[in-house]
């Protein structure tokens, strides 16, 4: 467990390079091109901690599932902690390029199915792991409260129901 | 440890097992049932601590209340986790503003809690060498998580307000994990990874102040430049700002860095780890 708490720590330090490259980005003056060596060096932070949380390759799986082992699912009890830095990463690979598309939705469709909240009004349950993993510290707009990563809990506390079965 | 701070610490674990879902049922059966149980123990347990104007009694009423807000958070319960972080909040920092509606804030106050936030924190400062300083701790962290979240506000407030509880949980936390108190032995143990929790939060939180304030900035900034003649007032607001984003970025990343570090001093083996040991024995004796 503790070990996967490192995961969460790490993804956090990817975020704040992330969220510095985001700023560097779009504040007038600075050229407008961004840190793309921030990107890189949140990517690789990343990387670490989805080493840590046990799913260095997009899982196919949630740890439930029969094919979970094929799958290289995360834990059970880190389902939730898993899919927002699952959606994180995907959004950190999208912000790296075209090439990365294809990765970048594997790890989305990853966390949608490790997230899967129903009872977000009318969004469905990417919508709500994008809509949650945005909070978490950096990018986008409107996503400022959504979720706050909590250790004790090993999941991200969100203002919205988050109880339900994995796979629906 | 004591009865409220091992029935903290059983409700917290059943909470997570809660909130993982029905594929961990195999290492916790009736998660629910079990949490509400030590909810209730620790609710029972730190009513029979005292009166109401005993500090010590207070002090384990908060830490009750903080398994209380983490559970609902756990279950999604919103208004159960608002219930317990509001009392936290007013006991440790006085009435929040919407009670100070009415004309007689302080004395409306004091009829619900007679102890004055004052007494309450030193209580909370002095609990670190007691069994229960991790669960105190823990509430206090709890409380400012929910804040951080609580969107019924402007954004501005909320951060100074969770900064605000987010310093007063690390204070509480690194006294409770530094205490060398034999009695205090198995909180600090906890206590190490709540701190690391704190780090992290505050962390998340000065990001997210970090954003809000870069978005703000480029807005005044770009209002200023559809104007033909850019006002010192302006200049001197984005500098301003500027200078506060660059801040907020820092203590992002000194916090990440720290909540790292505690993580990594934590260790990783899973299997050998004494505080899982401790939780699971604490578990099983106390079902």
């Amino acid at each position: 467990m503790f070990f996967c708490l490192q995961g969460l720590a790490v993804a956090v330090s990817g975020d704040v390079y992330t969220a510095k490259a985001v700023i560097a980005a779009r504040t007038p003056g600075a050229g407008g091109v961004g840190d793309g060596a921030g990107i890189m060096f949140a990517e690789g932070l990343y990387r670490n901690a989805l080493k840590m949380i046990g799913t260095p390759r997009p899982p196919s799986a949630t740890a439930d599932d029969d094919d979970a082992a094929a799958g290289g699912a995360a834990r059970a009890d880190l389902r939730l902690a898993a899919s927002v830095i699952h959606a994180r990463y995907a959004a950190i690979l999208k912000a790296s390029g075209p090439q990365r598309v294809a990765e970048a939705e594997d790890w989305a469709a990853a966390a949608a199915k490790e997230w899967r909240a129903p009872g977000y009004g009318d969004m469905d349950d990417a919508c709500a792991v994008a809509w949650a993993a945005r909070g978490i510290g950096s990018v986008g707009e409107g996503g400022e409260k959504a979720a706050v990563h909590d250790m004790t809990l090993m999941m991200p506390v969100t203002l919205h129901n988050t109880r339900f079965p994995p796979r629906g | 440890m004591d009865r409220v701070a091992s029935h903290v610490a059983a409700a917290l674990n059943a909470a997570r097992a809660l909130a993982a879902g029905p594929s961990t049922s195999s290492s916790l059966p009736d998660a629910e049932r079990v949490m509400d149980v030590h909810l209730d123990a620790a609710d029972t347990a730190a009513s029979e601590a005292g009166p109401e104007t005993d500090p010590h009694a207070v002090v384990m009423r908060i830490a009750a209340l903080g398994a209380r807000g983490a559970a609902a958070m756990a279950a999604g319960d919103a208004a159960a986790a608002d219930a317990a972080t509001r009392e936290i909040f007013e006991r440790t920092l006085g009435p929040s503003d919407e009670s100070n509606d009415d004309t007689s804030p302080g004395l409306e106050f004091s009829r619900t809690y007679p102890l004055s936030p004052e007494a309450v924190n030193a209580a909370v400062v002095a609990a670190s060498d007691k069994p229960h300083g991790a669960a105190v701790a823990h509430a206090i962290k709890q409380c400012a998580q929910w804040s951080a979240l609580n969107d019924e506000s402007d954004l501005y407030v909320d951060i100074v307000q969770a900064d605000a509880l987010y310093a007063f949980a690390e204070s509480a936390a690194d006294a409770a994990r530094e205490s060398e108190h034999v009695s205090a032995a198995a909180s600090a143990m906890y206590a190490d990874a709540t701190y690391a929790d704190v780090k992290l939060g505050r962390a998340q939180l000065a990001l997210r102040t970090a954003v809000r304030l870069a978005g703000d900035m480029r807005e005044i900034q770009s209002g200023e430049d559809s104007e033909s003649e850019s006002s010192e007032f302006v200049v001197e607001a984005v500098e301003e700002m500027g200078k506060r984003v660059r801040e907020a970025l820092a203590t992002a990343e000194s916090s990440a860095a720290a909540a790292l570090t505690a993580c990594e001093a934590l260790g990783g083996e899973t299997q050998k780890d004494p505080r899982v040991v401790s939780l699971l024995f604490t578990l099983a004796r106390s079902i």
